[in-house]
């Protein structure tokens, strides 16, 4: 069962299709480049106070590359995981599970790359001025990861309803549908993320609106929080139900043999 | 329990301004049909309609009696598919493709991929980057035969290889079909390669079938004729399937029971399927 489990993921993972660039006729091209542009433009002016660390911009960032990849994996014209004998129901359920485990990998790739880069950095630093180095960690790093608690949770739920919400559109077959959809997605998410930040105050040790240490000190954190669990839920049971219609049932409504 | 390994029953799909009309034939448990049809004809939209890649608006596909639907564990384990071109990600080795695909199938035949690895010249440890389109097409035959499916589907897969390598691909599905009794569906538009192994043509054109029969048959139903400049008339035109000019007179298919075949200044020949192809494409 597990080792099945595993073999589809692998299956799935492989079944992308390489980004070609020389077949892509050139205003598609450049439509794409603008729509980067305009999502890194939006993203920064979101989450960007005076600083931006990746606790803010990570779990965001990885959940939108996960959907674009279940969206290249599902609506290839080459879709190699449907080669081979398994049943639909099994099909959405590993594709569900794909957009968690990719930002899982990423996440975990992405946390060794910066612990070998800053570790190798201070080491390099600590050999070469010992001195320069206290024997204790700086109290503000403590104080920084309390103080965003509320901040990480936050993203989490908004990670969350990314992953299932944009997986599930993904299973729509008509192209125009699917995209009209991702982009009334788009909209309602980052209008909610700016008016959300419309609310919020000033950090206390920086001069603008820090996403994750403004939302944490807001006298609303917590009914915002118990509000955005409760629409997680939802978007996410809503999302597979979805996924599944889409996916698994019939519209002429084929009988199933149990063979 | 049918006879038939794939029947097709008032198959109608739209995929952007083409769509496939009421397609009707079935291919019968140990015999190979040919799909032919002009590039554009709609084989390739057929097949991906037939395997679910692109939803039917009407009409059933039943493999062994039962719809795709809701029943792909059973027929994908059943079926052998060799598209039109490679599906298998190029920056993967083929032994990689082995691996992420052989867990599936109950009988992957481990032996088997390597021998028609062999036979077929290629290396497994190298990139399918690296492949010629000929031995991509080679590749995608040997994956679609590993789990010794009862019905092979096969879009166009001669369509990049070399006459030798087409010939190879055509001895395969010969030997295939005599050692062990399997159905298989074979579009292409090089007719000669199913002189040699259909028993079966059904020709679409413009998402139509034209007609479906054995081949055998409908090669005895018409007849090529040959007829010279001063002996046409509007009589013969009319029993006429299509009608080229040559330097001789005139080449035209008719009905091997019309009239003309006891003409004195009519000579006719067996046609081959490329004929019959050509003058029923030109009628329509």
């Amino acid at each position: 069962m597990l080792k099945k489990l595993i073999a589809y993921q692998r299956l799935l993972l492989n079944s992308m299709s390489p980004i070609e660039g020389k077949g892509q006729n050139s205003i598609k091209g450049l439509l794409n480049i603008l729509f980067v542009f305009i999502f890194v433009f939006v993203t920064i002016s979101i989450f960007m106070g005076n600083s931006i660390s990746s606790n803010e911009i990570g779990p965001f960032i990885l959940s939108v590359a996960s959907v674009w990849m279940i969206n290249r994996i599902l609506n290839n014209s080459h879709r190699m995981f449907e080669t081979v004998p398994v049943s639909r129901k099994y099909t959405v359920f590993n594709i569900f599970l794909l957009s968690i485990v990719n930002v899982l990998i990423a996440f975990v790739i992405l946390w060794v790359f910066m612990l070998v880069l800053i570790g190798s950095i201070v080491g390099i630093g600590y050999l070469v001025f010992p001195q320069g180095f206290s024997q204790s960690p700086p109290d503000t790093i403590v104080y920084q990861i309390v103080d965003t608690t509320k901040g990480s949770i936050l993203m989490l739920f908004i990670a969350m309803i990314i992953l299932f919400a944009g997986t599930a559109i993904t299973f729509i077959r008509s192209q125009k549908l699917r995209n009209c959809s991702f982009a009334g997605f788009t909209i309602i998410g980052y209008g909610c993320l700016f008016v959300l930040k419309g609310y919020m105050p000033i950090a206390p040790n920086s001069t603008r609106v820090e996403f994750l240490q403004s939302f944490s000190i807001m006298p609303q954190a917590n009914a915002i929080l118990i509000c955005t669990a409760v629409t997680t839920v939802v978007i996410c049971i809503a999302s597979v139900f979805m996924g599944y219609k889409l996916y698994v049932i019939n519209p002429k409504g084929s009988k199933q043999i149990n063979k | 329990m049918t006879n038939n390994a794939l029947e097709i029953n008032n198959l109608n799909a739209s995929i952007g301004n083409f769509s496939l009309q009421d397609v009707n034939f079935s291919v019968a448990k140990g015999t190979i049909m040919g799909l032919v049809g002009k590039n554009g004809a709609g084989k390739t939209s057929l097949i991906k309609t037939i395997l679910d890649i692109i939803p039917e608006t009407a009409g059933e596909v039943l493999f062994d009696g039962i719809s795709m639907f809701g029943n792909e564990t059973i027929i994908k384990g059943k079926i052998g598919v060799v598209y039109d071109s490679l599906i298998y990600p190029v920056n993967l080795k083929p032994v990689k493709v082995k691996k992420v695909i052989a867990p599936f199938y109950k009988n992957f035949d481990h032996k088997k991929f390597d021998e028609l690895m062999k036979h077929f010249e290629l290396d497994p440890n190298k990139r399918l980057l690296a492949y010629s389109k000929g031995m991509q097409m080679k590749f995608g035959i040997v994956m679609a035969l590993c789990h010794n499916p009862d019905l092979i589907i096969l879009d166009e897969p001669t369509a990049g290889l070399d006459p030798i390598a087409r010939a190879e691909v055509v001895d395969l599905l010969l030997e295939l079909m005599q050692k062990e009794e399997r159905s298989i569906l074979f579009s292409t538009h090089i007719t000669s390669d199913l002189e040699k192994i259909a028993d079966y043509i059904t020709m679409i054109d413009n998402g139509k079938i034209v007609f479906s029969q054995g081949k055998d048959e409908m090669l005895d139903m018409y007849s090529l004729a040959h007829i010279d400049k001063e002996a046409m008339t509007d009589t013969i035109k009319a029993e006429l399937i299509g009608i080229k000019e040559t330097a001789f007179g005139y080449e035209g298919l008719c009905a091997t029971k019309s009239k003309l075949t006891n003409v004195s200044q009519i000579k006719t020949v067996r046609p081959t399927i490329e004929d019959i192809m050509v003058y029923m494409g030109s009628k329509r």
